[in-house]
């Protein structure tokens, strides 16, 4: 205490002065530096420290001080006054309705800087009351420490064991009170600092560059989309114009479309001749040349029963950990956390031997690979589990009360809620073997009936192969893509669904 | 350095200091977890402990307080329950012992026996025979088969998997006698066929849901994974391939081997380090590189004043819908040195020719691939940021960067947090981008065929797939991936706060 006596504010008549015939902000300081606490001064702006000095002089100066307040004090309400009756006259001749809002809250702010409530100033307030909010806080936790060090000497095991107990409810309410008061103490500065309106008179004074700076934005922006929606959809524009080239050499090329053109004597062009037609897609059919109708059909017999296969397990899966409590749950999430940690192809090559032995493989790969599509897909479950976590369990529980067995809560309750999901799953499952290259490569070695649509096009661009098969890929690629591209957009509203409300949490 | 800060004095730091109080802290406090770890380990073991004690005096008792039904249903398995009037159970415990004995006669103890051998072989491999037929010049060579080794090893595993099914079933069985024996005592009605039904679809619905799937995982996803660890103390390649030969159990010796290969750069712990360094840059730049990418994405769209939101987000997804397959192949030979990119700007720059612009296209073409999933995620978490947080900021006088950096991305870490770990975990699988863009390509003379943007698991696609076949190699390196996956999520999961305090945030 004997420190806080020693900083104090004490000032000179001609200080007193100085500051009242500074601006006005200076006048709305001073009032600060009398008014509020001494210790808060020590954070004011310009950081004046006045030394103090003792005994009568200190009453002296004390009684200077407190007259040459109520001078100020007079003279601040005259221009207060002066400040009000100006205002007024100005809110007079104004009929506009916004105008006179944005009238207002300028008033409001020219209001707020005279009498002191700059924005600048609530700040170092604001700032000043934390710190000492802090300061207050941090003391009762030591002293609290202290407190706990020593309040458990010299008692017996029981005594010490409920007045520990005691001492940390204890503590518990003291961090508990310290967290509630820094709350409420910042609550009430916001408000304060928004009522400074300051904000306001900024947007009001700014308001054209602001406009301006966020034009300039929303158009960089555009243009940023523009480009960024071009390049990524470029590839697909020159797969399909790729797709369309007829001349004879059908390898990989450095153009999109060639133009033979005819010239005349003079080197002008007579005609313009675009190689264009839809001989790649006719090669595609020809049985006889290639495999790419077996191809897909594979295909669509895999993704169709991995579709339908898969629902059925993952839904399964997810129910089971999702609302059902069973001993051995979380062990059962953890090993299925553990083996998805493998890598995948691991396990291909044994199920590579296994299905030989099973005759599914080579010639019976659809089989092959539909058999270890399904039965390895309940560890996709996490999506679809956290989709279930979000339907409430009440509706579970009013179910069950109603005389249903879990069963019936299954099928009754929950499933006819989660149609987006499942649309999900099923959309996830579909388009899964369209891609898979890996497995199918690996399963139907050797075999070329029994390809996939990604193993096929991707044995036409071996080198062997690629200069006269190029186009012929670009061409199945399209025929590829059309209708999974066409499904998906059909049901992206479901996809984006699983994937911003399942996947995130998972 | 070492002393606990008060919050005033953490406070008072610069943020480069706090930075370093807080590593220098979890520095020391890695004992103190190791500890941790070492006690919970001991715990789960105790506990398997118990558990064994605990059933083993279960049988014990049951055996020495058993009638005699309980007694003889020690080896006829299911008497006990036919006895009392469960003729379902009883007659399914029946049966299943039936079952198991045929099984164990007919084929099961033939191939646990050869599980055993150390060679995996029964007969030994001679020299084909020739045989020429007298007066003429035909010559017939007969070949041997030798004994399907894998065969063995997949059979036998999947026996003595069969033998654990059937003693687990077997203390079911044993289990029943002590159930009937209470429920009697207590005088409560035994179970029938119709309340185990009926169980089946409520209390015990867990099982009735989990038990196809969890069937599928363990005989496609974890037997073959069992396996192959298995595998890997064999010699297994394409010299010691069925049907013509077969291989034998090495041991330990693959891995001194392995250990000790380390002559030059063709060893193989070298291409193993150079491939897990380019495998760890690889995960660490394609996630980091799409998320903030993607959030930058993201936020462009979800912007007030931003018209049309929908048709860019669109726009953006058609690249998910395509099969990635078709857009990757496509890219990869855009870039070759005839390709469209090349014959554009009029250069001839082998981009997939030099192993670091190959790394740098890699990544860069992966970020199309993979921005749209991002940017859908993404859009889903930042929509559930509160705005009024934007609010105050701006009141308080943030600019845009700081409310970047203190609102947004503090969120969104804490809410993908998960997510970002399976995606580099992912990403370090990712097999896909890398084989279809460039095949593993271009060849540096490492070991094996790896080459400059080889993964370890293309490596391991390769060494099975071409060459030698070396089986046992790949999964040795499988089972190196594993450790590595595992020991990075382990870490991390424990060190984000994500999950750790998920009440706290706000």
């Amino acid at each position: 205490m004997a420190e806080e006596n020693a900083v104090a504010t004490v000032v000179t008549a001609q200080q007193v002065k100085d500051l009242v015939f500074d601006n006005s902000q200076k006048i709305g300081e001073f009032r600060l530096v009398m008014k509020q606490d001494i210790k808060r001064a020590r954070f004011a702006a310009e950081k004046r420290t006045i030394r103090m000095t003792e005994g009568d002089e200190l009453k002296d100066m004390i009684a200077k001080a407190n007259f040459e307040e109520k001078a100020l004090q007079v003279q601040y309400e005259a221009s207060l006054a002066a400040l009000k009756e100006r205002q007024a006259q100005e809110l007079e001749g104004v009929t506009d309705p916004i105008e006179l809002q944005e009238l207002k809250l300028a008033q409001q702010a020219e209001f707020n800087k005279f009498i002191g409530r700059d924005d600048k100033v609530v700040k170092i307030q604001n700032k000043a009351q934390m710190l000492d909010l802090k300061e207050r806080q941090a003391k009762e936790t030591e002293e609290f420490a202290a407190r706990k060090a020593t309040a458990l000497e010299g008692l017996s095991e029981e005594e010490a064991k409920v007045k520990s107990d005691e001492l940390k409810a204890e503590e518990k309410a003291l961090n508990k009170n310290h967290k509630h008061e820094e709350a409420l103490l910042v609550m009430k500065q916001r408000q304060l600092y928004a009522s400074t309106g300051y904000y306001v008179s900024k947007q009001r004074n700014h308001k054209s560059s602001q406009k301006r700076n966020r034009i300039i934005a929303n158009t960089s922006i555009y243009v940023g989309l523009t480009i960024i929606s071009l390049l990524w959809l470029l590839p697909f524009v020159f797969i399909l114009l790729q797709s369309l080239r007829t001349e004879t050499y059908h390898g990989v090329s450095g153009y999109l479309l060639l133009i033979d053109r005819e010239y005349d004597e003079f080197g002008n062009v007579i005609s313009r001749h675009w190689n264009v037609g839809w001989d790649n897609y006719a090669a595609l059919f020809k049985t006889s040349e290639n495999n790419f109708l077996k191809w897909y059909l594979n295909t669509f017999i895999i993704a169709v029963c991995t579709a339908v296969g898969q629902t059925i397990m993952v839904l399964l899966v997810s129910y089971g950990l999702s609302r059902l409590r069973f001993r051995g749950r979380k062990m059962l999430m953890n090993v299925m956390l553990v083996l998805g940690m493998f890598p995948g192809f691991l396990t291909m090559i044994i199920l590579y031997w296994m299905l030989s032995d099973m005759g599914l493989t080579q010639s019976g790969a659809v089989g092959g690979i539909i058999l270890v599509n399904i039965a390895s897909s309940g560890m996709g479950y996490y999506v679809c589990k956290g989709y279930f976590d979000t339907i409430p369990k009440t509706l579970d529980e009013a179910a069950r009360v109603d005389g249903a067995t879990r069963a019936g809560v299954f099928f009754k309750v929950i499933i006819p809620m989660s149609g987006s999901i499942i649309i999900y799953v099923i959309l996830t499952a579909f388009m899964g073997p369209w891609a898979d290259y890996i497995f199918a490569s690996y399963i139907a070695f050797g075999e070329e009936s029994s390809y996939n649509v990604a193993v096929g096009l991707y044995t036409w661009l071996t080198k062997d192969q690629i200069n006269s098969m190029y186009t012929e890929f670009c061409a199945g690629g399209v025929l590829v893509a059309i209708p999974v591209t066409v499904l998906f957009m059909c049901l992206q509203r479901f996809y984006v669904e699983g994937v911003t409300g399942g996947a995130v949490k998972g | 350095m070492t002393k606990q800060l008060t919050t005033l004095e953490y406070l008072g730091m610069s943020s480069i200091k706090r930075f370093g109080y807080r590593s220098w802290n979890l520095i020391l406090s890695l004992p103190h977890r190791c500890m941790n770890l070492l006690r919970a380990c001991g715990r789960f073991f105790k506990k398997f402990g118990l558990w064994c004690a605990h059933t083993w005096i279960d049988i014990w008792q049951t055996f020495k307080y058993g009638d005699w039904k309980a007694r003889l249903s020690f080896i006829v398995m299911g008497f006990d329950n036919i006895c009392h009037g469960q003729w379902l159970r009883g007659c399914v415990f029946l049966l299943f012992e039936a079952v198991f004995i045929w099984f164990m006669i007919a084929y099961g103890g033939l191939w646990l026996a050869r599980l055993a051998l150390s060679n995996l072989q029964i007969e030994s491999i001679e020299s084909p025979t020739i045989t020429r037929i007298a007066g003429s010049n035909v010559v017939t060579t007969e070949y041997q088969y030798a004994d399907n080794s894998i065969n063995y090893l997949i059979w036998g595993i999947l026996t003595l998997f069969i033998c654990i099914a059937a003693i687990w079933t077997w203390r079911l069985n044993v289990r029943q006698s002590k159930l009937l024996r209470e429920d009697m005592a207590q005088g409560k009605r035994l179970h029938n066929a119709k309340d185990d039904g009926y169980a089946l679809i409520d209390r015990q619905f867990h099982r009735t849901v989990l038990a196809l799937p969890t069937i599928g995982i363990l005989i496609f996803t974890v037997m073959p994974i069992i396996l192959m660890i298995m595998v890997a103390f064999t010699n297994f390649d394409a010299y010691t391939q069925p049907p013509m030969n077969s291989f034998e159990w090495v041991g330990g010796q693959n891995w001194s081997t392995i250990f000790t290969w380390s002559n030059g750069g063709n060893a193989f712990m070298a291409t193993f380090g150079e491939l897990l360094y380019w495998t760890l840059l690889w995960a660490f730049f394609a996630t980091f590189t799409n998320y903030f990418l993607g959030m930058f994405v993201a936020m462009m769209i979800n912007k007030k004043g931003i018209k049309l939101k929908k048709m860019w987000r669109t726009l953006l997804v058609i690249t998910i819908a395509v099969p990635q397959f078709i857009s990757l192949l496509y890219l990869s030979h855009m870039f070759d040195r005839s390709g469209l990119v090349n014959s554009f700007f009029g250069s001839d720059v082998g981009f997939w020719e030099n192993k670091w612009i190959a790394r740098v296209m890699v990544i860069v073409i992966n970020i199309w691939v993979g921005i749209p999933y991002l940017m859908l995620i993404t859009t889903g978490v930042l929509m559930n940021i509160p705005a009024d947080l934007y609010e105050s900021a701006k009141i308080d006088g943030a600019n845009a960067m700081q409310m970047y950096g203190r609102i947004t991305l503090p969120y969104m870490l804490f809410v993908t947090g998960p997510y970002l770990l399976t995606s580099f975990t992912g990403n370090m699988n990712n097999f896909n981008v890398i084989y279809l863009l460039t095949g593993g390509n271009p060849s540096v003379g490492l070991y094996k065929q790896a080459g400059g943007t080889d993964l370890l698991i293309t490596w391991l696609f390769k060494l099975t797939t071409q060459g030698d076949h070396s089986y046992y190699l790949a999964s040795i390196i499988g089972i190196f991936v594993f450790v590595v996956v595992a020991v990075v999520s382990l870490i991390v999961y424990n060190i984000i706060p994500s999950t750790r305090n998920e009440e706290d945030f706000a």
